[in-house]
């Protein structure tokens, strides 16, 4: 974990040296709405969440390709009235407020392709961590998890350009952050919306 | 140029991250909790007569103390006891008044306990006579607290004596809550009600003769 956020902080601290190519970095802010799925969807959360940013950071290393950085955070939140849960020989039921926040920190890697004057659209594989920390509010009790995963994440997406050095940005990411000992595994789609500024 | 766009980026970047938390628990009733346990060892079948005192006993460690037990004030106590000997009686349970000759004793009782929070607050004020600076004011106490209350229905079987010579307890239902102290009776009554009918409810696989 800690050689992955090394490699990230080295990459945060070289990239304001690339950027200074005119027109080869694009950044952007997404508004990101969270579908979960699988075990993460039936165990725990299964609401859809309205709650999340992603920021993303790009320069291309040629006409096609890029590398980047991905920065996001979705909250995703249920409230269960009279649920009930069994432990052994232990049924507690009671309503219960359950809480997921989840933040990716990817390295991406895309392929791009202008498919008209303003629009292009583009395929990416996101690689780092997803830190996640749940709560489950149940009675006057609260329990807490944390934990960090290793992460996975297709991307597929188009930006259309409405200005000289800007556009709007919209995609559809899959996350899958892998099952630790201390976490289930997480998994849930995003379809983002944002600005893209390109520098 | 570029400085606006990164002013612009981190302002809408601000923007979506202002509020972002979902929220909890809205209404007092929100906070009851029911939890039930029972031994897998000991067979409730073919045993249906319990016996049960008229009054619940508070948990207050008067006892403790060498004081007389505290008990609950009527005709809330009543009230509760009703409720469970309903919820018995529809288990297919038997209340006996010879608790010599019953199969289990149920033993009612109630524990309050006050959770109290310090902690030190402040405020700043702005005054548009000098934009660019802030005072602040003294620090403040806040201090929070809230009881909560639980009903305690333990099921012990006189016949069965655990290795440290005690009754055994063969099912325990607990109701937890926030105790509102602003409602009236009938309202206050609902909740501990609806508790109890849901602490039978979640053990009826098992708790019937």
């Amino acid at each position: 974990m800690k050689k992955i956020l090394i490699a990230l902080l080295f990459f945060i601290a070289a990239h304001p040296l690339m950027a200074q190519d005119e027109g080869n970095s694009l950044y952007s802010i997404q508004y990101s709405i969270g579908f979960p799925t699988g075990s993460f969807h039936d165990d725990f959360i299964a609401r859809t969440s309205f709650r999340g940013v992603s920021i993303d950071f790009r320069k291309m290393v040629n006409e096609d390709m890029f590398a980047g950085l991905e920065f996001g955070w979705n909250v995703f939140y249920s409230k269960l009235e009279n649920a009930i849960a069994t432990e052994g020989t232990t049924t507690i039921s009671g309503t219960q407020f359950r809480y997921m926040s989840v933040f990716p920190i990817l390295v991406n890697f895309g392929y791009s392709r202008r498919t008209s004057e303003n629009l292009t659209t583009y395929a990416a594989l996101g690689l780092g961590t997803i830190y996640n920390r749940s709560r489950l509010d149940i009675g006057i009790w609260q329990f807490t998890n944390e934990a960090w995963h290793f992460a996975l994440k297709p991307e597929i997406g188009l930006f259309y350009k409405t200005g000289h050095d800007m556009g709007i940005l919209l995609n559809g990411k899959y996350y899958s952050a892998f099952e630790t000992d201390k976490s289930m595994e997480i998994a849930y789609f995003t379809a983002n919306l944002g600005l893209i500024w390109i520098f | 140029m570029k400085r606006a766009k990164l002013t612009t980026l981190l302002a809408a970047i601000g923007l979506l991250l202002f509020g972002c938390y979902p929220e909890g628990p809205e209404y007092i009733d929100e906070f009851d909790l029911v939890l039930t346990n029972y031994d897998p060892v000991f067979s409730f079948t073919g045993k249906n007569q319990y016996a049960m005192p008229d009054s619940i006993v508070k948990i207050d460690g008067s006892v403790a103390n060498g004081d007389p037990p505290a008990f609950l004030s009527e005709p809330v106590a009543s009230d509760i006891l009703n409720r469970i000997e309903t919820n018995m009686t529809s288990h297919g349970y038997t209340r006996v008044a010879d608790a010599s000759q019953a199969d289990f004793i149920l033993f009612p009782s109630e524990v309050e306990l006050t959770y109290t929070s310090v902690y030190y607050d402040y405020y700043y004020y702005w005054d548009w006579y000098y934009p660019c600076c802030y005072g602040w004011y003294y620090p403040y106490t806040v201090v929070s607290s809230y009881t909560t209350g639980s009903i305690i229905m333990n099921l012990m079987s006189p016949h069965d004596v655990t290795a440290s010579g005690k009754m055994l307890v063969t099912w325990t239902g607990l109701l937890n809550g926030v105790l509102d102290y602003s409602g009236t009776g009938a309202d206050k009554l609902s909740r501990i009600y609806k508790g109890i009918d849901q602490a039978f409810a979640q053990s009826k696989t098992y708790l019937h003769p």
